[in-house]
């Protein structure tokens, strides 16, 4: 098969949609192989194909949640004995035991919660790390200046190869104790990775470091990458 | 768009571990060999065995006196390692006579890699061309993509002939194309001084 015969088929489309006969799939496979121009067609039609499968999919789940909703809601509406419950013997005890709820949350559990959600929507501390710039510019290392006991969140580029479909984030801390904090896939790697961690009392120099994941697992992961960058505590 | 030639020059800096050569080498053919791999229908851990072991083979033929007689052929040749490596599978799949010959059928099943290259980008992007295609036409390719039903029978529920199938696909194809000539995945790069 030749580019021109390629084009006059639409065999990027045909095969694709598996439409062309063996002979001519073998054909336009070989082809393909070898002309840049149909790689990029037969590329393109895959990845095309394949987000339309996952979107349309996803948009076919949310479409199929609305008619459960409508059926929970009307099962709310079930008629019943409701008013046995009513009677002395069940309503006392009841009632004294929601008010014992009532009392709890009110006194212990929401103000918990409020102090909570005030911690968490206060501002964060966002340190973008590159590690393709890596440390290699300069000796000043990036700083992260925090509140003890505070979260800290890390943009890291990752270093993509190819040969590696999996990708590990560690952190070192100062005592140079180290923790798995992530591991991505190539496609997620593709875009800035956020990792997310707490100081907690620690400050000092930390140490992202990101491994390719070989396969079979059982080979050692190779050393893509690593960033220093230091946390200071401030009041 | 960028073009590029294997050649003399192309297959050498690849024998002698060239890392732009190597990586652009992994990069061009990994997607080519996914989809030939799951046009055949098999699993997603097969297809990457499969795809591990041509490159192994392609890597140590280069290596090897004489191993690419024309470098200028050099993605044919990538393709034909391909072939035996399938070969041997479903040899020692232990499949019997039949079973071999099912794989020679056309299969008439769309290819589905899944979602081996979906990104955030491309799905904002198919999301819009989805979204500006007509209601039908949305609904036909829900159907195809992901009924089990026989294409036929879609397309005559729908009152539509294959073509207008086809000529969908292309339309959206060649929309999205413009996102995936710039950015394929991120993993395309030009090969240094390969007379491109």
């Amino acid at each position: 098969m030749d580019h021109k015969e390629a084009i006059r088929l639409q065999a990027a489309e045909k095969y694709v949609l598996g439409e062309l006969p063996v002979e001519l799939r073998e054909a336009y496979e070989e082809h393909y192989f070898e002309c840049a121009e149909c790689a990029l067609e037969v590329k393109a039609a895959a990845a095309f194909i394949d987000t339309s499968r996952e979107e349309l999919q996803r948009d076919a789940c949310v479409v199929a949640q609305a008619p459960a909703k409508a059926a929970s809601k009307s099962r709310e509406k079930a008629p019943g004995g409701w008013f046995l419950w009513l009677r002395p013997a069940f309503a006392v005890p009841a009632l004294a035991v929601l008010l014992g709820i009532i009392g709890y949350q009110n006194l212990v559990t929401l103000p918990h919660l409020k102090g909570v959600a005030r911690q968490a929507a206060a501002p964060r501390v966002l340190l973008p790390i590159s590690l393709i710039a890596g440390n290699t510019r300069g000796s000043e290392l990036p700083t992260a200046q925090v509140r003890p006991d505070e979260a800290l969140g890390l943009y890291v580029d990752v270093p993509t190869d190819p040969a590696y479909q999996q990708y590990e984030l560690r952190l070192e801390d100062p005592a140079g104790n180290s923790k798995s904090m992530r591991t991505v896939s190539y496609a997620e790697a593709q875009k800035t990775v956020v990792v997310e961690f707490a100081p907690g009392t620690i400050a000092g120099t930390y140490q992202i470091v990101v491994l390719g994941l070989p396969t079979p697992v059982s080979a050692k992961p190779t050393a893509l990458a690593n960033v220093k960058f230091n946390v200071e505590f401030i009041k | 768009m960028e073009f590029f030639a294997f050649d003399k020059a192309y297959v050498e800096r690849l024998r002698d571990g060239d890392p732009t050569t190597e990586h652009h080498f992994v990069s061009y053919f990994e997607q080519l060999l996914r989809i030939k791999l799951r046009a055949r229908m098999l699993t997603s851990d097969r297809v990457e065995d499969l795809r591990q072991e041509t490159f192994i083979r392609v890597i140590a033929a280069l290596r090897r006196e004489g191993g690419v007689r024309q470098p200028e052929r050099f993605g044919a040749f990538v393709n034909s390692i391909c072939n035996n490596v399938l070969l041997e599978y479903y040899r020692s799949s232990g499949r019997n006579q039949q079973m071999d010959d099912s794989h020679l059928e056309t299969t008439d099943k769309v290819l589905d890699l899944e979602g081996m290259l979906v990104t955030k980008q491309s799905a904002e992007r198919v999301r819009q061309i989805l979204e500006e295609m007509p209601p039908r036409d949305r609904e036909l390719l829900r159907a195809i993509f992901l009924d089990e039903k026989d294409k036929d029978a879609i397309c005559r529920d729908f009152g539509v002939e294959r073509d207008y199938l086809r000529v969908l696909v292309h339309r959206a194809k060649d929309k999205f194309k413009a996102l995936y000539e710039k950015d394929p995945l991120g993993v395309t790069r030009r090969v240094g001084g390969a007379g491109v």
